[in-house]
């Protein structure tokens, strides 16, 4: 026989002294240095898992106490589950009721009549081992949801087939102004201008026909108080609860995007200014320019070259004007 | 062949400009001067001798008929003088050069400032 010197710190609920002996040398039989202790009836049960100085691997409790009936027993110590796991000892004819304990999250169920040293030490080596899966489980599963529900961008779950939100995250609740209850009601074709449907509706369609994991696009969305936003929407195809969904991180940039058309607006404005300014610039200069070699080059006598100062000068006060209204169009855009 | 001279801008200083330049370069006929192409058009439609030649110096920005404008109307109305078109531009742009060099009319064209030097080499090659 397979002996296991791991001391594990068992507490055996058990009202009947014979019943208690016997488990306890089954358990003596393979765990050789098991620490055990032995509440009678419920009460003692409760001081033992009540006191946080008691750190037990598992709990084996049988189902008929003195002290409190079967029912009551199970609502009372199913909260106990989510600490320890808790094997339950019933006899033939609780079968019906152990299985069901099962389903409320108790680890294991023996029929007393059966246990062996084998079955016992099975029975509890699994359910320490499965409770500790559970438990680390539990944690991933709770740190995937704290990823979903403290995202500070929009995200959601949604239905491939019906198009429902399966789940929303704070973020979208507070972007979007619906409350989660209402988004559960809702489908992603609510969020969508109504001109919009026709061509969301193929986008999907053409989606599903690539049949990829991953999709990603600029949309249009509606919030509640009527206002059209940009999203760049990010998703990956997921089994949610048994359906298959999709989740979403939607990103609102519409800031961004009406920045950039800002921008660009701004750079059409500039280039048409420049564009302008750069041909009436050119001809009080080129006039200028002709003057001067006139001057330079011409063999002028004093008064043609007095009448082509005056030129100059007007010419000058054109390009001073056309300089001060350059200033003027681009103050706007600065 | 007798020579007639046409200058035709909007600008009353480049039009004196343009016929002093003329005169130091050695041009011994008086210009003519116009203020648009539609006054220029309008003239040479009231003149159109067959034997005199034009040497025409065409501003391209002027209002009511620019000088791209005049281009059409006079290639539309089919004269039968002989005729040398310069066109004179203050635009840099690639784009105005090319469409002035595919226009079959156009002898040259000449960015502004239009100067002595310039004038001389046109002289040059009458």
């Amino acid at each position: 026989m397979v002996i296991d010197n791991h001391p594990y710190k068992i507490l055996i609920v058990e009202d009947n002294s014979g019943d208690y002996l016997l488990a306890s040398d089954y358990i003596h039989d393979i765990i050789i240095n098991a620490e055990l202790s032995h509440a009678k009836d419920f009460k003692e049960a409760q001081n033992f898992l009540n006191n946080k100085s008691n750190t037990f691997d598992v709990v084996l409790l049988d189902l008929s106490l003195p002290d409190i009936d079967k029912e009551a027993l199970f609502v009372e110590t199913q909260s106990f589950c989510q600490n320890l796991p808790i094997i339950v000892l019933t006899g033939f004819s609780d079968t019906d009721l152990a299985i069901r304990s099962l389903t409320m999250g108790f680890s294991d169920y023996l029929i007393k009549d059966h246990i062996t040293s084998t079955v016992l030490y099975k029975s509890i080596v699994y359910s320490i081992e499965r409770f500790r899966i559970f438990r680390s489980l539990k944690v991933l599963n709770q740190r995937y949801m704290d990823l979903f529900h403290l995202s500070p961008i929009p995200m959601w779950v949604y239905d491939l087939e019906t198009l429902t939100f399966l789940n929303v995250n704070k973020a979208a609740v507070k972007h979007y102004g619906y409350a989660k209850d209402e988004f559960l009601t809702m489908t992603l074709k609510d969020i969508r201008p109504e001109e919009d449907h026709e061509i969301f509706m193929q986008t999907i369609l053409n989606n599903k026909k690539q049949a990829a994991n991953y999709f990603g696009n600029t949309y249009r969305h509606l919030k509640k108080n009527g206002e059209l936003i940009y999203v760049e929407i990010r998703g990956n195809v997921i089994d949610f609860e048994g359906r298959k969904a999709e989740i979403v991180l939607a990103t609102d940039i519409t800031e961004k995007l009406d920045y950039i058309k800002a921008v660009e607006n701004q750079n059409i404005r500039l280039k048409d200014i420049a564009w302008t300014q750069s041909h009436v610039v050119r001809a009080p200069l080129s006039r200028l320019m002709a003057i001067i070699d006139l001057v330079k080059n011409g063999d002028l006598d004093v008064a043609e070259k007095e009448e082509l100062l005056g030129h100059v000068l007007e010419s000058a006060n054109e390009i001073d004007d056309i300089i001060r209204d350059i200033s003027e169009k681009t103050k706007p855009l600065i | 062949m007798k020579d007639k001279i046409l200058i035709v801008d909007d600008d009353p200083v480049i039009r004196k400009l343009t016929a002093r330049m003329l005169k130091i370069t050695g041009f011994s006929v008086e210009p003519l001067v116009f203020k648009d192409g539609s006054e220029a058009f309008e003239f040479l439609k009231l003149e159109a001798p067959s034997e005199i030649r034009y040497i025409i110096f065409l501003d391209i920005n002027m209002p009511k008929m620019n000088g791209w404008e005049f281009l059409q109307h006079i290639e539309k109305e089919n004269f039968k003088f002989d005729k040398i078109i310069y066109l004179i531009t203050s635009s840099v742009d690639q784009e105005d050069h090319d469409r002035a060099l595919s226009n079959k009319q156009v002898s040259s064209i000449i960015t502004k400032p239009f100067t002595l030097v310039k004038m001389a080499s046109l002289k040059a090659v009458l």
